[in-house]
């Protein structure tokens, strides 16, 4: 029994939150730098997430059942509240660990769901169709290892011929199971087969990675509360802190999809998202790894700015994004916010922050990497 | 005649145009002509399910517990549903494994990722089972027919907001997903004919107590408006629009070479000919089907194994090919959830997913957990008692489990139970 299996079992360790530095140490890579993106699946509600006070007479004409009076948001001042669900978040934009970059979007808007999520997961035109990742054209190239993990399905950002990247629902199964399926070299020109044995040959490699997130249960769990969101963050905390050499993780949270009923759905959304934020913050700081770790929220789109007939909104464009992590920028507001003054001919907002600059800003300023899209230059969030 | 069915080919037929591998239809398949056997699947008397013996609460009884005010009973609701939503998945499930008919049962399959609708957001299985019933019967019908039957669907008004599209605030969720994925396709309309298509289709409703559709001439917009330069005032003359244009038949010819042919892109010269036939045929969805399956793409060695196998056609066609009672229905239904195939809760409105997207870390796991418990233990009792498989010589046994060579080498030890296990676990058996 190590000094740390002895504190735990000892049952010395109810002041966790005060001295956690104290007690652990995590395992990973010195100073590698951490990704976690978080997708808002279904089209978060910019409007109501970041609350435009600074035009609260037109927000509340376009929003009659659905407007969030300044008594229900957080002042983040220039006249900006944010939706008082993200009250756990409040403290780290007080501590400057956390901030919002405004209204971001991209050109000709498509308000379909997959097209749209394909758009910011390739950081491709809304008029092109690309099949690789956004990752892909920012990470280095490596043999071994991994480069990110999804927990959840799909590899959506991390998907690529050159992005070695695994997706589960938690690390514990999928080590269990990554024991029955077999690793062959083979070479084939079936496309099918091919893609199979390469998922296989990737799995292989990623069960050796993450055999150690499941030995820091004991020391995570007791930070998330129980959902399936907290489920899922908590998985990537003890990846990151088990010492996986993942670059990126992702998760998702769903049910931004506010088309009807959206003020108590959208509420309890905001407030799976910062409960969950805090937690994984928590643990980061508990295990100093906050330094090393960025988190990045994004969603295909945001919502219509009028509200619908069934007090929900339909498919909109821009919305603002949230960087947190204890190197960002913090308590600023980046990027021009949005004007309900301005609409476009369909009534939505026009957003004034390209994606592909937030995304050029991750690969350059955290990632240290190049900047496939540095044409659009980058924002001094981190 | 040189296109006389062999083993293999009939294996392939099989497999493809059902679910699984039965080794009696099989041997029948075996030693016809293509045609002749395509015919014979296609116009084979389709088994009907029986109707399910386990209830589902009318609306007015849940409401009634949702309203008492009562957190537990509310609960109750809950609860209920959720068990009744896994008894209607059991029930097709069950149906798929017995049927003799399997060509339908994937078919309406397709159809439910095709014209999306889930559980998970119509809350009341009876609608579900009711849209079922709408797909299994124009199944092999007409996609005219069944388009026509769906825009007035109560489980689809419900699932894509239809019923909160109203004259004076249409909801557009219905009409995106009309054009985008049941009919046109993405990138051949634009915003302005979603906005008309929107408000042709103000004024749906549902009746929940009812399990129907209702349509509110209040709410309804009666202005003319354009939609791909037509004039259209009602929901049924954006179906008449959307009919004619060939976009429409292209859109399912290409879903046709994905789920028959192969995972790759679809080529045009062979899908562009099937959807010309289909439109002239006034979307005849044998004519459509029976195209395809006597293509030169269907029988080409290119293309074998170049399909991954769906779920369902795993873990259904596994049971169909080697019956086993290791299994129990409630287990396999949730199998299918694990691999993204959850009956009647697709994913999302785009349906589940298609070719080899299917394999991804996590489910290669749970793919290879599941045919490695079929061919574990007590297997070996049975199939010793020499009352589980056919004599044949190992090659026999790959053309019948396998759509190219095996992998993997093969066990030299001689033993029909030790060589299915090998194939069937065999990298090749994930695809068809």
């Amino acid at each position: 029994m190590n000094r740390r299996d002895f504190v735990k079992a000892a049952g010395l360790v109810p002041l966790l939150g005060s001295m956690p530095e104290l007690l652990f140490a995590n395992q990973r890579p010195k100073g590698q730098r951490v990704l976690l993106l978080v997708d808002l699946d279904g089209g978060n509600d910019g409007l109501n997430t970041l609350v435009p006070h600074y035009q609260q007479g037109k927000y509340e004409e376009y929003r009659p059942t659905l407007a969030q009076p300044r008594s229900r948001t957080l002042d983040l001042g220039s006249d900006v509240g944010m939706h008082d669900a993200l009250q756990p978040l409040k403290s780290f934009w007080d501590r400057r660990e956390m901030a919002w970059i405004q209204n971001v979007g991209y050109p000709k808007p498509d308000r379909s769901h997959f097209r749209s999520k394909d758009i910011w997961e390739t950081a491709s035109n809304s008029d092109y169709l690309r099949d690789e990742g956004w990752l892909s054209a920012v990470l280095p190239d490596k043999d071994t290892g991994l480069h990110g993990v999804v927990v959840g399905s799909g590899l959506g950002p991390l998907t690529g011929k050159g992005c070695r990247a695994v997706a589960m629902h938690d690390p514990k199964t999928f080590v269990n199971q990554a024991k029955l399926v077999s690793n062959v070299q083979h070479k084939s020109n079936n496309p099918s087969l091919t893609h199979l044995l390469d998922v296989q040959d990737q799995l292989h490699g990623a069960k050796k990675l993450i055999e150690n997130a499941n030995n820091m249960d004991t020391k995570v769990n007791r930070y998330f509360k129980r959902s399936s969101f907290n489920n899922d963050l908590s998985s990537v905390a003890k990846m990151i802190v088990g010492g996986s050499d993942a670059t990126v993780y992702k998760v998702k949270l769903s049910g931004f999809d506010t088309h009807s009923n959206q003020e108590v759905a959208h509420k309890n959304q905001l407030k799976y998202l910062a409960e969950g934020l805090e937690s994984f913050a928590k643990v980061m700081k508990a295990f100093k790894l906050w330094d090393q770790v960025l988190v990045m929220t994004y969603s295909e789109f945001g919502r219509r700015v009028k509200e619908n007939n069934s007090r929900g909104t339909d498919h909109g464009t821009s919305a603002p994004l949230l960087v947190m992590g204890g190197r960002v920028a913090g308590r600023q507001l980046f990027g021009t916010r949005p004007d309900l003054n301005k609409l476009d001919k369909g009534g939505d907002l026009r957003f004034s922050t390209d994606f592909r600059k937030v995304y050029g800003t991750v690969a350059t300023r955290w990632l240290g990497q190049k900047n496939p899209w540095s044409g659009y230059g980058t924002i001094p969030f981190i | 005649m040189v296109d006389k069915l062999d083993l293999a080919d009939a294996s392939h037929l099989v497999t493809r145009a059902g679910i699984g591998a039965e080794w009696a239809t099989i041997k029948k398949l075996q030693g016809m002509t293509r045609h002749q056997a395509i015919n014979k699947l296609i116009n084979a008397a389709m088994m009907k399910p029986k109707t399910p013996s386990k209830k589902m609460t009318p609306w007015a009884v849940r409401m009634n517990m949702y309203k008492a005010g009562n957190p537990a009973f509310k609960m109750k609701m809950f609860k209920m549903t959720r068990v009744q939503n896994d008894d209607l998945k059991i029930w097709w499930l069950s149906h798929m494994l017995e049927t003799s008919s399997p060509l339908i049962e994937k078919l309406t399959l397709f159809w439910h990722g095709h014209f999306v609708s889930s559980l998970t957001k119509v809350e009341q299985p009876k609608l579900i089972y009711k849209q079922h019933l709408l797909l299994r019967q124009h199944a092999m019908g007409s996609y005219a027919s069944m388009l026509k039957a769906v825009v007035r669907d109560p489980a689809m008004s419900v699932y894509l907001d239809g019923r909160n599209n109203k004259k004076d605030s249409p909801n557009e969720n219905f009409a995106r997903e009309l054009l985008e994925l049941f009919t046109v396709g993405h990138g051949h309309y634009n915003e302005f004919d979603i906005k008309n298509v929107a408000k042709a289709f103000t004024g749906a409703s549902v009746n929940r107590f009812r399990e129907q559709y209702a349509f509110n001439a209040n709410e309804h917009d009666f202005s003319v408006k354009k939609v791909f330069g037509k004039n259209v005032k009602t929901g049924d003359d954006v179906v008449r629009v959307l009919l004619a244009q060939s976009r429409t038949s292209l859109t399912i010819a290409e879903k046709f070479w994905n789920l028959f042919i192969s995972d790759s892109k679809p080529d045009p010269r062979y899908t562009q000919r099937w959807a010309h036939q289909f439109k002239r045929s006034n979307y005849n969805i044998k004519i459509l089907l029976s195209a395809v399956l006597n293509s030169d793409a269907f029988w080409s060695p290119r293309y074998r194994g170049q399909l991954t196998k769906s779920p369902v056609d795993l873990v259904v066609g596994s049971l169909r090919t080697i019956p086993s009672k290791l299994f129990n229905k409630a287990e396999l239904v949730g199998i299918l959830r694990l691999l993204d195939q959850d009956l009647f809760d697709p994913p999302n409105v785009k349906g589940w997913r298609v070719g080899h997207s299917w394999i991804d870390a996590e489910t290669i796991m749970v793919r290879s957990s599941m045919v490695n418990k079929l061919t574990r233990g007590s297997m070996n009792a049975r199939v010793n008692r020499g009352d589980q498989f056919p004599n044949l010589t190992p090659s026999e046994f790959q053309a019948w489990l396998l759509p190219n060579k095996a992998i993997k080498a093969l066990p030299e030890t001689p033993g029909k139970v030790r060589l299915v296990r090998a194939l069937v676990l065999d990298p090749m058996y994930q695809l068809m």
